[in-house]
């Protein structure tokens, strides 16, 4: 029970630690769109 | 007056250099097994069985002869750790020099410095068809150097007290995960593995689903992954990230670089349980706000200049090569003429600063830390405030890191020096480039892509360039590893040993 309770956290923790890399990606596609339209 | 070292200073120096030098010869075990029995390269493998020959006597030797079971202090733990780089680069360097891929034994140990280093800056011939086994033990460098030599060693090899802790410090470390330093350096190694599984799977799908066949990919997926988590940017194929001509490789690669670029402690909150430490800690906050200046600079320069006109293409050239920058990993999606010939002043610029300015602290990346910008520009507002309010108003001023803290003078003075450290070996580099010939801005650019521990060249590192600037590159990589101040603190045992009494 314990093995699964670890699991699910470092699981967890990652989807969190992903969530801010899309935010960091999504920075950078951002920047790039708008860059792009910019005369 | 000058304390001449003791004896037992001496011996302890020498009996805990041993054990990290016994542990890195017996890492080669692991190129040699994999090389005879998973890729068939008899030859190669004996490369490994000799060099680890070499390491297990010398650390045999030594750990024997200064065998003693004195606590190892501060100053000699920041010796220890200073001459153990020094000691693992040169007889990592042997497979490689037998590899017949290095023009001279300098070269062999300026990729092996780049590796421990996690720099990624490299002088290998024909890369394209060096053997697996080698091409596994240069990813296996920055796998090995990212988490820390000292990390194997607390891990494995010493026991103790304060030992295990004064080396853990002395590798630029101070932030323990748990109580115990031991438990720390295997809690970093349970972190790096669990991603190493999970990096190499996903790398490895990707790798098949862009054609590549299974043992290929994996192969791929494995020293793509080691080198871009430990912030590395080391490739098995020369054109690096750019090889691959595939967009979700490249995002995974982003996704892998900046999760390597994260605080051990930072990954250890996360881990258990603490989720929200990711929105609110001063690194990645700085991270995020850097990340979007120098994104704004780079695209503006790369636009100015018309380099890359479609969004989609800043992206992947402009973005990733800035990503790669600010985590210091150093993985290009472009050759390395292009940054000279294409990118102009602006967006080099804008990339120059992401490096200088690196990853977070205590993690496998290098340059002057996100902590450390983060306690610069606090401490910056709080003088600001303090001009504008009543002069016996108190200004404090917080930031949270794991917990939140206050910012004292001590703390901004002891960031200072490490900084003005930095700036004075991207210097050195950039002095060195420019009087051996080089332009301005492209020895500043490989000066401080190997001082940060970068990896993304303009072109200048060769095998061909001076030897004296391969010199200056090493010490260079070595110094940003280290944090500079197990380099002072191995200078100063020496003023000591000279001039003491």
């Amino acid at each position: 029970m314990k093995k699964i309770a670890i699991f699910y956290t470092v699981t967890v923790g990652i989807f969190w630690e992903a969530v801010y890399v899309m935010v960091i990606i999504g920075v950078g596609s951002l920047f790039a769109l708008a860059i792009q339209y910019i005369r | 007056m000058i304390l001449k070292p003791q004896v037992n200073d001496i011996k302890n120096i020498g009996y805990y250099l041993g054990r990290i030098i016994l542990g890195i010869g017996l890492t080669m075990f692991l190129p040699f097994i994999t090389g005879l029995v998973l890729f068939r390269e008899p030859s190669p493998a004996l490369d490994f069985l000799i060099s680890a020959n070499i390491a297990i006597f010398i650390g045999l030797a030594l750990s024997w002869l200064c065998k003693t079971d004195k606590e190892l202090h501060t100053g000699p733990a920041m010796v220890v750790i200073a001459l153990s780089w020094l000691a693992v680069m040169a007889l990592s360097a042997i497979p490689l020099l037998l590899s017949g891929h290095y023009k001279s034994f300098l070269d062999a140990c300026f990729e092996t410095m780049s590796g421990f280093t996690t720099t990624g800056l490299t002088l290998v011939q024909d890369l394209d068809h060096l053997s697996r086994t080698h091409n596994l033990w240069r990813h296996l460098g920055p796998f090995l150097g990212g988490q820390g030599i000292a990390i194997i060693a607390i891990s494995f090899l010493v026991r103790g007290a304060s030992g295990p802790l004064n080396l853990y410090q002395g590798e630029g470390r101070d932030e323990k995960l748990v109580p115990n330093v031991i438990h720390t350096a295997r809690f970093i190694w349970a972190i790096s593995i669990a991603y190493l599984i999970l990096g190499t799977i996903v790398l490895g799908l990707v790798g098949m689903s862009i054609g590549l066949k299974p043992q290929r990919a994996f192969f791929h997926a494995v020293c793509i992954f080691m080198a871009g988590f430990d912030t590395a940017g080391f490739s098995p194929q020369s054109p690096n990230i750019l090889y691959y001509h595939s967009l979700m490789f490249e995002i995974v690669t982003i996704f892998f670089m900046v999760i390597g670029s994260f605080n051990f402690n930072l990954h250890y909150q996360i881990w258990t349980g603490n989720f929200k430490e990711i929105w609110k800690n001063i690194e990645t906050r700085t991270f995020l706000f850097v990340i979007m200046i120098v994104t704004l600079i780079t695209m503006a320069g790369l636009k100015h200049w018309g380099v890359y006109s479609d969004g989609m293409i800043l992206f992947r050239k402009g973005f990733f090569q800035l990503i790669s920058g600010q985590t210091t990993t150093g993985y290009m999606t472009i050759y390395a003429q292009q940054f000279i010939k294409e990118w102009g002043d602006l967006a080099l610029t804008g990339i120059i600063l992401a490096m200088a300015l690196g990853g977070c602290a205590c993690s496998t990346a290098g340059g002057i830390k996100m902590l450390r910008v983060g306690v610069i520009c606090k401490a910056f507002r709080q003088d600001i405030k303090s001009v504008f309010l009543s002069p016996n108003a108190i200004v404090v001023q917080k930031f949270h890191h794991i917990k939140t803290m206050f910012i004292e003078d001590k703390q901004v003075r002891a960031v200072l020096i490490v900084t003005l450290g930095y700036f004075f070996l991207y210097g050195l580099g950039t002095l060195v480039g420019v009087g051996l010939g080089y332009p301005f801005l492209e020895s500043l650019f490989e000066s401080t892509s190997a001082a940060a521990n970068v990896g993304l060249s303009c072109g200048i590192t060769d095998a061909s360039m001076p030897a004296i600037l391969k010199v200056t590159y090493i010490i260079e990589m070595w110094a940003g590893r280290l944090e500079l101040m197990s380099v002072f603190a191995l200078i100063g045992f020496f003023v000591a040993f000279v001039k003491g009494r």
